[in-house]
């Protein structure tokens, strides 16, 4: 059975490419264009994996991740930034919010596959 | 030197429409570059999915030309080949066999013929006999009983001479059937053979064909392969690339947010003070002044950024098109028989087996055995025919021997009605040997027909090579089928291919126009760089008359807003006084380290 990944960022452009990358590899994708919007997903369904942007509006990856974590049933799933920031105080303030890694854009198709599969592994 | 309190307004009310001017560009072109990126998005699915079709379709065509599924072309091919060969050489054998026994045949009904002609003789001899002794003995001295004995004799002699030339006639029609057989039966073998050699020459051809073709295969799948690597690889610059539409759209909007705030802040100078000169305005405008050649700096990254992103989408978009044509081409002109052919080697193949099969089915040993069982059964009528008008005959022509005979002895006078009984005697007894011989060979000729007709391995279906005559024709029926559907498939996929590719060439056009735009953008930047620059120069005039300018703090607002590794770079190197020449960061490769990927 196909896994299921959330992404959530407010560029179109970006949603599009992680998309099509994800789905050629067999993925199942969700997609929510900020914080907010994604929450309508997190309704108790299996999610495998969620790979948020930074800075969004109405809510950001770091708000989104505290909030997901609240969540017994997605408490554990692995959590992966895809952002532009590269800047160490925000990658140890998600990674205090409970992210399980960082990517920054723009990325390589082949190594964003390759860290998916091994967060999920 | 201080301007005038009108001249120091009118340049602020300037500024502020020269950032609301350059605000609406910025706009446009972020709407535009967005409409481009999208573009080019959407034609990566469209190049995707092409790349999908061609992929799968040239796996299809080296799986059909060369084979994959239970049993390969090749193998099939081999197979009928060897079968075919077989089927050959046994057929040369039964040639040569069945003409042998024809002629044998042919020697045994010319054998029956001549033994027919001695035995009329005999009765032709012993007719002059009987009507001798009758002419001598038809007076009073003579017994007239055996008289009558000899002329019931001698006429059912005459009854049964006459039969014979009538069987003599049929043996001879049958001669004439038998010779007649024997030359078609040659020329038939001769013709039907010459045929086979010369198909199974076609079908060896064919057969190594395939064979180097199948040798062929690997290093094309191989270069085939690379090429859909390479594509694979050109596909994902092209993701990596699409990305710069989110990080142009960033610096974009973080510029927007910035002159957002000068003109806010522009306004309320003008709001709060009427336009005299302050220091709050003179730290303004200088803050104006460092804003302005910051986003010049910023703007002309951009610029980069965004031509080396199109730049680089185009160039593998070109490489995505030239290789899939490439694969697209190789595949093709591997299906097909050579360089310069354009038959495929199924369609090739399939036109060969079709012919075999016409020759096969010419090859008709179905009529020749029908003639040979035809002319068992004339023999088979012709020994009916003697056995009624002949030997049954000749049963009463032995009953009819005069008993007066028996015990007597011959004279010196060979004349007397004695000796001409005793020779009439001698003679019948000769003439009823000849008839045992005449019956048992032709009973003989019979079952050596028969034998001809039937074979051992003969039953119901016929013989053993008419059986694998019509196996390997349903056999070499079914791969037809096969070939027919494949040879279909093949058309399609090549039609297919060479559709995809024409569109490939047109789409790689309409992608090219696409980042034409580039140049409508870069104008555009040219202008809003022109304009901050013009703001930067005019100013940095100005701040010569300026008291407590603070030139980094002012710009902490700007630096917080960045999101962009490559804006804080660009900030830091502009309050560094470095100048506004920035190195482009090297493009991402998909081969390059882990550098951005951190797993927690």
């Amino acid at each position: 059975m196909a896994k299921t990944i959330l992404i959530v960022d407010d560029s179109e452009s970006i949603r599009e490419v992680v998309s099509f990358t994800l789905e050629n590899e067999g993925f199942d994708v969700l997609v929510g264009v900020d914080g907010i919007d994604a929450q309508k997903f997190l309704t108790g369904d299996k999610i495998d994996l969620i790979i948020t942007d930074l800075h969004m509006p109405e809510m950001d990856g770091i708000e989104l991740i505290k909030e997901v974590r609240t969540r017994p049933e997605y408490k554990l799933i692995p959590i992966l930034f895809l952002t532009t920031e590269s800047q160490t105080e925000k990658k140890m303030e998600a990674k205090q919010a409970g992210a399980t890694g960082w990517i920054i854009k723009p990325f390589v198709p082949a190594k964003l596959i390759a860290a998916i599969n091994k967060v999920m592994n | 030197m201080m301007k005038s309190q009108t001249n120091q307004k009118e340049l602020l009310e300037e500024l502020i429409d020269v950032f609301v001017g350059i605000d609406e560009k910025i706009k446009l072109l972020h709407k535009d570059s967005s409409d481009v990126f999208l573009q080019l998005n959407s034609y990566l699915k469209d190049y995707y999915k092409k790349y999908g079709i061609i992929t799968k379709n040239v796996t299809s065509i080296f799986d059909t030309t060369v084979g994959k599924k239970e049993m390969t072309l090749a193998d099939e091919f081999s197979s009928i080949y060897s079968e075919l060969k077989k089927y050959k050489s046994g057929t040369e054998k039964e040639n040569l066999n069945n003409l042998n026994l024809l002629n044998q045949l042919n020697s045994k009904v010319n054998y029956i013929s001549v033994m027919i002609r001695n035995f009329k003789q005999e009765l032709t001899t012993f007719i002059f006999l009987a009507t001798n002794y009758r002419l001598i003995t038809n007076n009073e001295n003579y017994d007239k009983e055996t008289n009558n004995i000899i002329r019931n004799w001698e006429n059912l002699a005459m009854h049964i001479q006459e039969n014979l030339s009538e069987l003599s006639k049929k043996f001879n029609a049958l001669k004439i059937s038998t010779s007649n057989l024997y030359t078609n039966s040659q020329a038939f073998y001769d013709d039907s053979i010459n045929q086979i050699f010369s198909f199974f020459e076609d079908l060896k051809s064919s057969n190594v064909l395939i064979s180097n073709k199948v040798n062929e295969s690997s290093d094309q799948l191989k270069l085939l392969k690379d090429k859909m690597q390479n594509s694979k690889s050109s596909i994902g610059n092209i993701i990596t690339h699409l990305q710069y539409h989110d990080i142009i759209r960033q610096k974009i909007e973080h510029i927007q947010s910035s002159h957002m705030k000068i003109v806010d802040s522009l306004k309320n100078v003008i709001e709060e003070n009427n336009g005299d000169n302050t220091d709050a305005e003179n730290e303004r405008l200088a803050l104006v002044s460092d804003i302005s050649g910051l986003q010049s700096a910023q703007l002309i990254l951009i610029s980069k950024e965004y031509q080396n992103a199109l730049e680089v989408i185009t160039e593998n978009f070109e490489t995505i098109a030239d290789d899939l044509a490439a694969v697209s081409s190789k595949s093709n002109e591997f299906s097909f028989e050579g360089k310069h052919s354009d038959t495929t080697i199924i369609k090739g193949v399939k036109t060969k087996l079709d012919k075999s099969l016409l020759v096969l089915d010419s090859f008709n040993l179905t009529s020749i055995n029908k003639e040979l069982s035809e002319l068992t059964r004339k023999i088979e009528e012709v020994k009916e025919d003697a056995s009624q008008n002949i030997f049954k005959p000749l049963e009463q022509f032995e009953k009819l021997a005069p008993k007066e005979v028996n015990g007597e002895e011959l004279t010196n006078d060979e004349s007397t009605p004695t000796n001409i009984l005793l020779q009439l005697s001698s003679l019948a007894r000769d003439i009823l040997n000849k008839r045992d011989d005449l019956q048992n060979e032709i009973n003989q000729t019979i079952d050596f027909s028969k034998a001809i007709v039937k074979d051992e391995s003969r039953d119901e279906a016929g013989s053993f090579l008419e059986k694998e005559q019509i196996r390997l024709m349903v056999r070499i029926s079914q791969v037809l089928e096969r070939l027919d559907e494949e040879n279909k498939q093949l058309d399609t996929l090549l039609s297919q291919n060479d559709k995809i590719s024409s569109e490939i060439i047109k789409k790689l056009e309409d992608t090219i126009n696409e980042v034409d735009y580039y140049e409508l953008f870069e104008n555009v930047l040219s202008e809003i760089i022109q304009s901050l620059n013009a703001i930067n120069n005019q100013l940095v005039g100005e701040k010569q008359s300026f008291n407590n300018y603070e030139d980094i703090d002012n710009l902490k607002e700007i630096e917080a807003l960045y999101t962009v590794a490559s804006e804080r770079i660009i900030h830091n190197n502009i309050i560094q006084g470095k100048g506004m020449e920035i190195e482009m960061p090297e493009p991402k490769s998909q081969d390059d380290e882990e550098d951005d990927l951190e797993l927690f």
